[in-house]
């Protein structure tokens, strides 16, 4: 269990997370062949999710993939064809009021009534939760405008905020009460590139305080550099998940020699130990596997080779993204 | 699964499904509960029950009577909302409320669509008094008489129970079905019979010819207070009744004083016939009848069930609008023609009239067939 | 889902927790009513009606007496009450039904529509909990229209017209205290009328995420009804049909009193309101909120 802020604010939560500790679940978002038919169409398609409490998860795919089906499916908002998962230990829908009220959400996007201030939106959302209390409402509630940078705009009428502006109000919609699991979907969608540095340094100074976070994206390089875990999506099924250490452990580095003396450089390197070395015109390829780069290049400089280029090519994820995804645009239907 | 519908999603229309079959299930035992209600009266003969009403004694009582009427006619759109105007009352469902006070006050309300008509009968004489159109109709007692009593103890000598709305009320039908029975007629008693929720038993009343449309005329009469409470006249073989006048609920404790105070609202056109009060009843059902009694009189063709009414109906049509639309009225009827000439025909469950088209008439609970046969012997 | 599907196993149940917290969430689904621009001028449109109607008879004191359908029109020039009655009467066959197909097709399908529904409901509101609050906002709605136009209109038509005893449909007069006493009860019967009503939108609600859908099919079953209603031939249905005793209050009217027809017109008032808040709970406890 992260630390998690204010949880004495909610006394009468707190047997509820005893009771979730005590089932001892190390995942904050269990799936077990979450499935989601649409008519013919299975938008979900059996998919065991597993995001680590503390972790921040990225949930990538394409549009299409199936992500916002399956976030609707955790939120409860959609009734599963099949499977069951458990929200902060808590098996779903049946335990949905109590699990839901340690969760904050954004999903597809913000949505509020446009007729109201962003203030009375949120103090709307928060009579609306039937856990919250209501004598710290107004604190709360005005703490979570103020974490977004919506205090300025607080009176002003939500239909006049900038997109950037909406988002964050939605981000302060789900930060209105002490959190254990944010689910962000898309929270970047539609935002400037400071928009998009601004909510992903949010969402670091949130996980950092211990708050899982599981967010959603169609761009890796969006969240890449906050995401200590990844699941990727395509079709509807899961195709790849874990830490990013161990989805780079997948990949394996290629060692790269350019030389107008390719057929020695070959013996050289199959020597050193490099595997499946192989050359073509003059270039020479190979997988350095776990020898030292330095220990290569000393012993084809011994040989004498000439080289024009040396290096080694580890493949970035976001290489691995598209060879899961596939390249450009894909419709289903 | 804590949820038995969260993989079932239809089984959570049970709910909705259940209840809806738990009132229509209600309302129906609700209709028919005080009919099945277990009632056991001795059986008594007709003999019996027509001394038992001779004797009854007058008791005060209030309540709702209900009539309807399925003799077959399209229903008339009602106009204006006079709840007693006669076109309207030959169809459709109508209910009066009744109060008596078991002596000479009586008041009956004929209920409308947002209307009434009130029959006050008190110690200041009889008034009617139309909501429709802010009407009142006095009818005094002379000056100098003691009270209401000279037609107080005239309705007495004649009969006891005599209500203003005499043919309205289900004593007023029932007088005048008893005085059909003759040797033409075969009467039976049912006993355990319930109307509005009071035990009665039934006195049947069959034709014996078969040249009526009459079937049967049923009349249901209080086990305790020997008063009747409902008649029903049935077309032969129907098995619903075609006219239904009878209490819908009824009680016998004796209305507050104040129920039969009359006075005229300000702002109502009061009219005083100054007629003397023993004319005073036929003049108000004249007035009602629009007017229409004085020309050729009419006869009485044939013997009881079968007989059949001829006479000559008044050849300038009045110039009111009513009496237009029921001329239009009478072309929507079908044409008939034989030896007796030609006229159109009204055709109902009870009964049927021919109106021809030299202004005569014949009206019967018979066939057709009957009545032009009174139209040829004219 | 909040009360239906919570575990034996969680040992506060999320029932009455709910129902300690259903005040604030009423509050602020009122606040919200009332705060629409749109159910504001839809008020002052409902409270004009009256008004029109009372200058209209009072420009054209000479009241013929016409031979269509009956009202309360023909009484309002002698005591200004009547404008009142004459008000509920005329609001009931579109006003008042087409305010609350406004308002209850604003109450799931415009939340679903402008996507606020995921929102309450992963809040979480629950969901049962929702519709119970959704349909108190309705029920306050029905009650704060009925409620205004009688008073306005009584206001009206007293100012217009005087006041002092009213004449009942018995001939009979009655004071100005009972008369009042009996429009409020007019009052509150019409608005329990709307309640029913607008369970049967809060249902039609559920079933689409276009809250002007919903309103028109409000309207089309409400007219339907009303038209059903008016044909003899099914005297049959018409005991069933939920405008059919709407404006029994008339029979109020009378002396005595007469609430037969406003004691029908409540069971089925109250057997609609069951049968559609549960159909409504069934479709929107296992919708799918895609919206």
């Amino acid at each position: 269990m992260p630390p998690s802020a204010a949880t004495d604010e909610f006394t009468d939560g707190a047997g509820d997370r005893l009771v979730g500790a005590a089932l001892g679940s190390a995942l904050a978002i269990e799936t077990r062949g979450l499935t989601k038919v649409f008519g013919a169409q299975r938008a979900v398609d059996g998919i065991d999710l597993q995001v680590p409490t503390g972790s921040v998860y990225g949930f990538l795919g394409p549009n299409g993939s199936g992500k916002t089906t399956t976030i609707r499916m955790l939120l409860g908002l959609v009734s599963p064809t099949d499977g069951d998962h458990e929200i902060l230990g808590h098996p779903m829908p049946q335990e949905l009021t109590t699990a839901l009220h340690r969760v904050g959400s954004l999903i597809e996007g913000p949505a509020f009534h446009s007729h109201l201030s962003g203030l009375a939106n949120l103090r709307r959302l928060d009579a609306a939760d039937a856990r919250s209390d209501a004598s710290s409402s107004e604190r709360r509630v005005h703490e979570a405008l103020d974490r977004v940078g919506l205090k300025p705009a607080a009176n002003k009428r939500f239909r006049t905020y900038s997109l950037g502006m909406k988002q964050r109000l939605a981000i302060a919609a789900a930060l209105l009460a002490p959190r254990d699991l944010l689910v962000l979907d898309e929270p970047t969608n539609g935002l400037d590139p400071q928009g998009t540095r601004e909510v992903r340094h949010l969402v670091s100074t949130l996980a950092a305080e211990g708050i899982t976070v599981l967010i959603s994206s169609h761009l890796l390089g969006e969240i890449q550099q906050i995401c200590s875990h990844v699941g990727v999506m395509r079709a509807g099924q899961l195709v790849a998940q874990g830490s990013i250490e161990e989805l780079r452990a997948t990949q394996t580095a290629q060692l790269v020699v350019h030389t107008p003396d390719p057929r020695l450089a070959a013996e050289v390197l199959t020597r050193v130990g490099v595997a499946a070395v192989r050359y073509e015109d003059e270039v020479v390829t190979g997988e350095p596997g776990a020898e030292p780069p330095e220990r290569i290049s000393a012993a084809l400089a011994d040989a004498g080779i000439r080289l024009r280029r040396f290096a080694i090519d580890r493949p970035s994820l976001e290489d691995l993204y598209v060879s899961l995804t596939g390249e450009g645009f894909e419709v289903r239907s | 699964m804590n949820a038995p519908y969260s993989r079932r999603p239809w089984l959570r229309w049970a709910a909705p499904g259940a209840a809806l079959a738990v009132i229509i299930a209600g309302s129906q035992a609700a209709a028919h509960w005080p009919a099945d209600a277990a009632t056991n009266l001795p059986p008594r003969t007709a003999a019996q029950l027509l001394t038992d009403v001779q004797r009854a004694q007058p008791t005060a009582l209030s309540g709702t009577v209900t009539a309807k009427m399925s003799l077959g006619l399209p229903d008339l759109p009602t106009s204006g909302g006079n709840p007693t105007d006669p076109l309207t009352l030959l169809s459709g469902t109508h209910q009066a409320k009744v109060w008596y006070d078991g002596d000479r006050q009586a008041r009956v309300a004929v209920l409308g669509d947002s209307a009434e008509t009130d029959i006050v009968s008190n110690d200041k004489g009889l008034w009617v008094w139309q909501s429709a159109d802010r009407s009142v109709l006095h009818v005094a007692e002379p000056s100098g008489a003691k009270g209401f009593n000279a037609y107080g103890d005239h309705a007495r000598s004649d009969d006891r129970a005599r209500l203003p709305e005499q043919l309205s009320t289900p004593e007023g039908v029932a007088a005048w079905a008893l005085k059909m029975l003759d040797p033409t007629t075969s009467v039976t008693t049912t006993s355990n019979d319930r109307v509005a929720g009071r035990a009665a038993y039934e006195l049947v009343l069959a034709p014996k010819t078969s040249n009526t449309k009459i079937g049967s005329i049923r009349i249901a009469i209080d086990a305790d207070h020997h008063i009747p409470l409902r008649a029903q006249v049935f077309a032969r073989g129907a098995n619903k009744p075609a006219v239904n006048v009878g209490f819908s609920s009824i009680s016998f404790t004796k209305p507050s004083a104040s129920r039969f105070d009359f006075t005229p609202p300000p702002g109502a056109k009061v009219t005083t016939p100054k007629k003397a009060l023993h004319a005073a009843p036929k003049a108000v059902r004249h007035d009602r009848l629009g007017g229409t009694a004085n020309t050729e009189l009419p006869r009485v063709v044939g013997k009881a069930w079968s007989s059949v009414l001829v006479g000559k109906v008044p050849t300038k049509p009045a110039a009111n609008t009513k009496d237009r639309s029921l001329q239009d009225a009478l072309k929507l009827l079908p044409e008939v023609s034989g030896s007796w000439g030609h006229g159109r025909l009204l055709d109902t469950a009870l009964f049927s009239a021919v109106i021809t088209d030299d202004g005569h008439f014949a009206v019967g609970a018979v066939q057709p067939a009957t009545l032009y046969a009174a139209l040829g012997r004219n | 889902m909040t009360t239906t599907r919570s575990s034996p196993l969680v040992p506060r149940s999320d029932t009455s927790r709910g129902a300690r917290k259903v005040g604030r969430f009423f509050l602020s689904e009122l606040g919200l009513i009332m705060g629409r621009r749109r159910n504001q001028a839809g008020l002052l449109v409902l409270a004009a009606m009256p008004v029109i109607l009372g200058v209209a008879v009072r420009l054209t004191e000479s009241n013929p007496r016409g031979d269509g359908p009956p009202s309360f029109v023909d009484d309002i020039v002698g005591n200004g009450v009547f404008l009142a009655f004459a008000a509920l009467t005329f609001e009931l066959t579109l006003f008042f039904p087409l305010a609350i197909a406004m308002v209850s097709g604003d109450a799931i399908a415009g939340e679903a529509h402008s996507g606020t529904l995921r929102y309450l409901l992963t809040v979480p509101a629950g969901r049962t909990r929702v519709l119970i609050v959704k349909y108190l906002g309705i029920v306050a709605g029905s009650f704060i229209a009925a409620l205004t136009v009688t008073v306005v209109s009584a206001l009206v038509g007293i100012l217009l017209f005087g006041t002092g005893p009213l004449t009942t449909l018995s001939g009979d007069q009655i004071s100005l205290g009972t008369g009042l006493w009996r429009l409020l009860i007019s009052a509150l019967y019409v608005a329990v009328g709307l309640c029913a009503l607008g369970a049967l939108g809060l249902f039609v609600s559920t079933l689409t995420e276009q809250p002007i859908a919903a309103t028109v099919a409000v309207m089309i079953v409400t007219a339907t009804m009303w038209v059903l209603d008016a044909i003899p031939q099914i005297a049959w249905l018409h005991p069933w049909l939920l405008v059919h005793h709407w404006t029994d209050f008339a029979e109020l009217m009378r002396n005595p009193p007469d609430f037969s027809g406003i004691g029908d017109g409540l069971l089925v008032a109250v057997g609609y309101a069951v049968v559609c808040l549960l159909a409504a709970w069934a479709r929107f406890d296992g919708k799918d909120i895609t919206s």
